[in-house]
Parts: structure tokens; C-alpha cells; sequence
């Protein structure tokens, strides 16, 4: 995720390597990817997914594959074309693509 | 406070050149494209100014809005440029709505969700990248980003 998101290489548990602002520690990562981290390996929380752009969507779709999470989201995020499973908790509808999303998301005026 | 002003701030690993148009700008868009880095520098030169090692050329003072006693910054500052990031817990409250409608200041606020509470323009909603093609910059050292349109009107 950190070289997909942040086209940073991990080097050790303190050191990432950035191509723009050089080495770095954790707390420089994009809040995207922190977020992301924190999303998978944090399943007592409900992060604000909104802190991610759309080029974290396909990552949010792949822990989703591998675990229940359950995500804040206050925007339109872009899936592309990717088909997942996600349910929209505040009408317990059930959405298999982006596009269903939206649609739930504006029929039910939930945002 | 009327008009445009133009903003270059780089130190020697990053530079940022845009331009403010109206009293609010929104700065969206993919994660891990300089948004937070680009508050990161007005700070540091607020803090410091040129022995931050970062430069600044802006007719407006340019501030960071803080997260405590923020509605007393934003009544005390004056036709400055203020950026906002977007992890303050009070964007989207009406009192911060009130305080910016009211001043005289411009906002550059870094924020994904809609803030329906101010009035800004679709045209003032932007995204950062980094201006890869541009004859200008073929052999440079340091990254340079430019701002664009996340809602291209002209092509519609």
C-alpha cells in the first residue's frame, strides 16, 4: 500500500524512503495510507475513510475481501469499475460496484 | 479582501505555485500528492520565514489556522491567506462556517467532504500534481506541483 499510495519504499520499521521529501519516519506518510494501515489492522475502530483519496479505493476494496471492516466515508469516492461487496450501514442496503454506492448514497440523501 | 493572488512556496525538494481567486479554494484529490506538505511548509515559514530554508512570494501574508483559539486567529487576522487542513474537527461546524463567511480573510482548506455550510465555487475546487510534462522542469532536482481543476468546466 505505502509504495502503490505514497510511491515510497519501506525500509525498516522506523525508515520509509521517499522519492519526494527523502527518508522519512511513519508520521510523514500520506493520511491516506495511515489510514489504510489503520483500517486493517484495527478492527475496534471506525476510521474516517474520507481522510483517503481515490487512489486508496481499490486498497479499501482488497481488505474488504480479506475482512468485515466497517468505514466512514462523507464523500464520493471512485471504485472505478471493481465490483466488491460493502453494505451501506445507515439504510442496511447491500452495493456491489461504485456506481450502486452513489446511488444509494443520493437516493437516500446521505450526504 | 478582492482579487488574485499568486503563491510560490518551495524549499529545495518541493515547489508549489498557484493562485487564489476568490475567499475560498478547496484542495481535494488523491492521497499523498503534497496536500498536507504544502501546509507543512507555511508553517515552517511562519514559524521561521527564510531560515526555515523555504521561500514564500506572496502579496498576502499566508497563515495556518490553528487548531485551538482558531475563531480568535481568524477574527485577529486580517486579508490574510489561511490554510486549513483537513483533520480540524470544527470544518464543518456552523461556528466555523459563521467565522469564515464573515471575514476578511481567504481560505485555502484541504477537505474531501462537501462543506455545505460556505459558499464556495465548484471553479475553486482543486487538485495537486506534479507538472511532470513541462519542458521547464526535464532535469530538476526538486518536484514541482501545480494545481488544477477538479471539475473541468471548460470541457463540459
Amino acid at each position: 500500500m505505502i509504495r502503490d499510495v505514497d510511491k515510497s519504499e519501506v525500509i525498516g520499521p522506523h525508515l520509509i524512503e521517499s522519492p519526494v521529501l527523502g527518508p522519512i519516519s511513519q508520521r510523514e506518510l500520506s493520511g491516506g495510507v495511515k489510514t489504510l494501515i489503520l483500517i486493517n489492522n484495527d478492527i475496534e475502530h471506525i476510521f474516517n475513510g474520507s481522510a483517503c483519496g481515490d487512489n486508496c479505493a481499490k486498497w479499501l476494496i482488497e481488505i474488504g475481501k480479506q475482512k468485515d471492516v466497517t468505514v466512514r466515508l462523507g464523500y464520493f469516492m471512485s471504485f472505478g469499475d471493481e465490483s466488491f461487496e460493502a453494505k451501506v450501514v445507515n439504510t442496511n442496503k447491500i452495493v456491489h460496484s461504485g456506481a450502486e454506492l452513489d446511488r444509494e448514497i443520493i437516493d437516500n440523501d446521505l450526504l | 479582501m478582492i482579487g488574485k493572488y499568486g503563491i510560490e512556496i518551495y524549499n529545495n525538494k518541493i515547489h508549489y505555485e498557484f493562485e487564489v481567486k476568490r475567499n475560498i479554494t478547496i484542495i481535494q484529490g488523491d492521497s499523498a500528492t503534497g496536500k498536507t506538505t504544502l501546509i507543512g511548509l507555511v508553517a515552517d515559514y511562519g514559524r521561521l520565514g527564510a531560515g526555515s530554508g523555504i521561500t514564500l512570494k506572496c502579496d498576502k501574508e499566508c497563515l495556518v489556522l490553528p487548531a485551538v483559539r482558531w475563531k480568535e486567529f481568524i477574527r485577529d487576522s486580517h486579508e490574510c491567506i489561511i490554510f486549513v487542513e483537513e483533520n480540524l474537527p470544527f470544518i464543518k461546524s456552523k461556528e466555523f462556517a459563521e467565522s469564515v463567511n464573515y471575514s476578511d480573510n481567504y481560505f485555502v482548506i484541504v477537505y474531501r467532504d462537501s462543506l455545505p455550510a460556505l459558499a464556495y465555487s465548484i471553479e475553486e475546487i482543486y487538485g495537486i500534481r506534479e507538472d511532470r510534462d513541462s519542458q521547464k522542469y526535464v532535469n530538476a532536482k526538486r518536484v514541482y506541483n501545480s494545481f488544477y481543476n477538479i471539475y473541468n468546466l471548460d470541457n463540459e
